[in-house]
């Protein structure tokens, strides 16, 4: 478990621990503190905890290089804000310290100057030629005291050594032989019997005459020691010792102990202020790297909040929405979080929202994609330049070609190389850019399933605002409605014909022929012939008009109700064979194995087949060869029966091959012009087609497609 | 050729091998060294007999001459050696401080030592180095320390840098010419 240490009582710690070091530091830099002892543990620690504060930034700095460099997010301005501590404490410590450093030195130089150097040398001069005039004064008292003795036995000298040293003020007076034994001794203590300071060391020096006076110490005490000759027999020596006046031995101590301290002193100068500096050093050293410690620590509980919200936002920006942001604070950071929070939910109640709608609008789209393509009007979207932009299935269907392959591009490109959609694009294309209101045409359309007419109505299409932004054509082939209308037409017009003329007709011709009964016998020969005659052809019109009249009915006749499987193989060779029996005609059958039958009316068909055949043996009038293919077929995943049939006849004129299905039309003098007519009609109501094969050139040729009966399994 | 990564890894080890290079060298400049160390040992006493090289650095010769006071602690101990000197056992020891001193008014050098009262005077430097440089001791051996086999004596005499003034303590730990400090071992005699 990791345990974090509250940003507050780091910083304390940390301060209260510079504190604690400077206040030690200070203490013990003075000489009579109890700490000066610890002064080089106080520093080995100081230094120590230096380098840990050293280490413990160096650390952060590495981390916060490492945090840089992977981009990590509040590194940069972890940086910038550390950075800016580091100049905002750097800044005034560095010129405070250059500044107590100027002082301190300025201040220990002070206390050295050459007046005082000289004013110490001359106190202890002073001193010493007080001591030495002192000193001469007590040899030459020593030197008139040895002269009184002169003469004086041994024994009168002894006895008058304790006087001697009360007119002397002596502290003690020694008599001593050549040998330096004691002869006699006078103290100013009673108890005392020896001298308090050797003599040995000065004997070599009085035995060649020469007398000593030197200033000596006897426990801490300044003393004069003289040594003399007196005369007396044998020779002898007077040792005597003066006392030096407290006050004079109080002034000495205390100037040689100035002394000696500001020697002390300023032989440490230069220690002082190296020392000194070293520890004003290690204090701003301390301090910056304690101050930096803090930015560093601070910056952290700074950037938290921000480092969360970064995070946050990258969440965001990746698409989660739901994990909240913790608010840990109150201040701005923390209303900030709050703020982030808030918009976080309002982004994705928004994005909700806006998903349901992309759904919805896909869902809409889809199905209104699904009605176009159901549809079996074809639809174009074009887009504010008049590109093409959406197109269904059924466009393709009736344009024969794959619009999407055209999407962007305009609707000229869609006719290159296809000649057939030219006139259609020459006359949508000015429409498009023209109209801005609701348009609608008839175009007639020459499509490789033979012409077509087309309905096109086009409108504008404009946004909610109002601008526009393209426009939509729909096309619907109504080639088979018009076809279907004609048809109606014509089948009305035949049931007339057949209910108007035939009715009348079997009256007229009974009446001629009973006309021609009775008046025959009556009529002279010459009158009697052309009654016969004009009988004959009112009989043979009113044949004629029977046989027109009949093929209206047919024609007329809706609905096929004898509907079962046909056998159109079978129905070929029967219908063929009586054609094949004319010498003039040879019919050649192509079949495959195994044709499929049809769902059909078999006298319909045969009818069919009759009229085709009929039609193609009329065309060869000095006779040919009709040639007749059956085969099984697969279109658009739909069997087929395909059977063709084509003769070496005169052929059509293509000119009039669009219209040689409509009924009355004929290129023959004779029939009605109904054959081909009630022959489509039969076969577009069986659900199949037929059509002129104009790539045949031979004579002409007719395709009929039926469905085939399909066997399940 | 082969590129180190850690190139600041060698600079680092190479600037130790520096330091510790000038910590040797300034080893070698000692102001303070062991000429002979002599000793015998009578009826469970050992005396030990010591000549020392003892000069003063010019700075601890300038810090004398300015009233500054230095320390010496000199210590004796005589060990038996037991199990290739990896067990030593202390069986006697002896410790003593010295001082040395300059007085102005007298214009004479002190040589104290804190085991007896009082002071030696010496005129001139050499002659309180010449007293310093041959110290004697004396030393009893623990009873049952009489039949070992093999001892050694160390012999070590510490400048004291703690006894001197605060500011000139981190300048002579740093210094080689504090280094007044000296050691010797003696063994199996």
């Amino acid at each position: 478990m990791r345990i974090r240490i509250p940003f507050g009582i780091s910083a304390l710690l940390l301060l209260g621990f510079i504190f604690l070091s400077l206040q030690l530091m200070s203490t013990a830099l003075q000489e009579a503190s109890p700490l000066s002892g610890m002064y080089s543990w106080l520093l080995l620690s100081n230094s120590i905890a230096t380098i840990i504060l050293l280490l413990l930034v160096g650390i952060n700095a590495f981390s916060l290089i490492r945090r840089l460099k992977n981009k990590e997010a509040g590194s940069r301005l972890s940086t910038r804000i550390v950075l800016l501590f580091i100049v905002l404490s750097m800044v005034p410590a560095g010129v405070v310290f250059y500044y107590s450093l100027q002082f301190l030195n300025q201040s220990i130089d002070g206390w050295f100057n050459v007046e005082i150097d000289a004013a110490m040398d001359d106190a202890l001069e002073l001193s010493h030629a007080s001591l030495d005039q002192r000193i001469r004064w007590n040899l030459k008292q020593s030197q008139q005291i040895a002269e009184r003795f002169n003469g004086q036995t041994l024994a009168e000298a002894s006895l008058g050594l304790d006087r001697v040293r009360e007119i002397a003020d002596a502290s003690e007076i020694t008599l001593l032989s050549r040998k330096g034994d004691i002869v006699a001794f006078s103290g100013l203590i009673a108890s005392d019997i020896l001298p308090s300071l050797p003599v040995t060391p000065l004997f070599l020096q009085i035995l060649q005459g020469k007398d000593h006076v030197a200033l000596e110490s006897i426990n801490d005490v300044l003393v004069v020691q003289s040594l003399v000759t007196i005369k007396i027999d044998g020779g002898y020596y007077l040792q005597i010792i003066y006392p030096i006046p407290e006050r004079i031995n109080d002034l000495t101590d205390s100037v040689e102990f100035a002394y000696v301290r500001f020697q002390e002193m300023t032989y440490l100068r230069h220690s002082l202020k190296v020392s000194f500096s070293l520890v004003l050093s290690l204090v701003l050293l301390v301090s910056l790297l304690a101050s930096i410690s803090i930015a560093f620590i601070s910056v952290r509980e700074i950037i938290a909040p921000i480092r969360e919200l970064v995070r946050g936002t990258q969440a965001v920006a990746a698409g989660f929405y739901e994990e909240l942001l913790p608010v840990k604070r109150q201040d701005d950071l923390g209303f900030l979080v709050e703020s982030f929070n808030e918009m976080v939910q309002q982004i994705s109640r928004a994005r909700d929202e806006s998903r349901l709608s992309a759904l919805e609008i896909e869902q809409q789209r889809a199905y209104l994609e699904a009605l176009l393509s159901s549809l079996t009007s074809g639809v174009l979207s074009f887009d504010a330049n008049l590109n093409i932009h959406k197109a269904n299935h059924g466009a393709n269907i009736i344009l024969h070609v794959q619009v999407m392959r055209y999407f962007g591009r305009g609707l000229n490109d869609l006719a290159q190389g296809r000649s057939d959609l030219q006139h259609l694009v020459d006359i949508l294309q000015p429409l498009l850019e023209k109209s801005d209101e609701i348009w609608q045409r008839n175009i007639m359309l020459d499509t490789p399933d033979g012409r077509k007419e087309l309905l096109c109505q086009g409108s504008p299409l404009f946004s909610t605002e109002g601008g526009y932004i393209g426009a939509v054509v729909v096309l619907d082939d109504i080639t088979d409605l018009i076809q279907a209308q004609k048809n109606a037409a014509w089948a009305e017009v035949a049931r007339r014909l057949a209910h108007e003329i035939k009715n009348p007709l079997t009256p007229i011709q009974l009446t001629a022929e009973r006309l021609q009964h009775k008046l025959k016998d009556k009529l002279q020969e010459e009158d009697a012939q052309l009654l016969i005659r004009s009988i004959r052809t009112i009989v043979q019109q009113v044949e004629a008009l029977k046989f027109m009249v009949d093929d209206f009915s047919v024609y007329a006749q809706s609905g096929r109700d004898k509907v079962g499987r046909v056998d159109l193989q079978s129905l070929v060779h029967e219908v063929a064979s009586l054609y094949d029996a004319d010498p003039k005609i040879n019919v050649l059958i192509q079949e495959e194995s195994n044709i499929p039958t049809v769902s059909a009316d078999l006298v319909a068909i045969r009818q069919v087949l009759h009229n085709l055949f009929k039609n193609a043996g009329e065309a060869m009038d000095g006779g040919g060869q009709i040639t007749v293919k059956v085969q099984s077929i697969l279109l658009a995943k739909v069997r087929y029966v395909r059977l063709a049939i084509y003769d070496t006849g005169c052929g059509v004129d293509i000119a009039r091959a669009k219209e040689i299905f409509e009924p009355y039309v004929s290129h023959k003098t004779k029939g009605t012009g109904l054959g081909l007519a009630i022959a489509k009609k039969i076969i577009e109501e069986h659900g199949g087609t037929i059509r002129l094969d104009s790539s045949y050139k031979e004579g002409a040729g007719f395709i009929v497609l039926l469905p085939a009966v399909v066997h399940l399994g | 050729m082969r590129v180190y990564r850690n190139a600041y890894k060698i600079n680092i080890i190479v600037l130790l091998f520096g330091l510790l290079f000038t910590q040797i060298s300034n080893a070698a400049d000692n102001w303070l060294s062991v000429k002979t160390v002599s000793w015998d040992i009578e009826n469970s006493i050992l005396r030990l007999q010591t000549k020392l090289h003892f000069t003063l650095s010019p700075d601890a010769h300038e810090a004398l001459r300015s009233g500054i006071v230095l320390y010496w602690d000199s210590e004796v101990t005589v060990s038996e050696v037991r199990f290739f000197s990896l067990w030593n056992r202390s069986i006697a020891k002896y410790y003593e401080r010295y001082s040395l001193s300059y007085n102005t008014l007298f214009n004479d050098y002190r040589v104290k030592n804190d085991a007896i009262a009082g002071y030696r005077r010496f005129s001139s430097l050499v002659d309180a180095f010449d007293y310093l440089a041959s110290l004697h001791y004396e030393l009893t051996l623990l009873p049952d320390s009489y039949d070992a086999k093999c001892i050694v004596v160390d012999f070590n005499i510490r400048f004291d840098k703690e006894s001197l003034p605060i500011p000139l303590r981190p300048i002579a730990y740093f210094s080689a010419n504090w280094n007044l400090s000296t050691n010797a071992r003696v063994k199996c005699e």
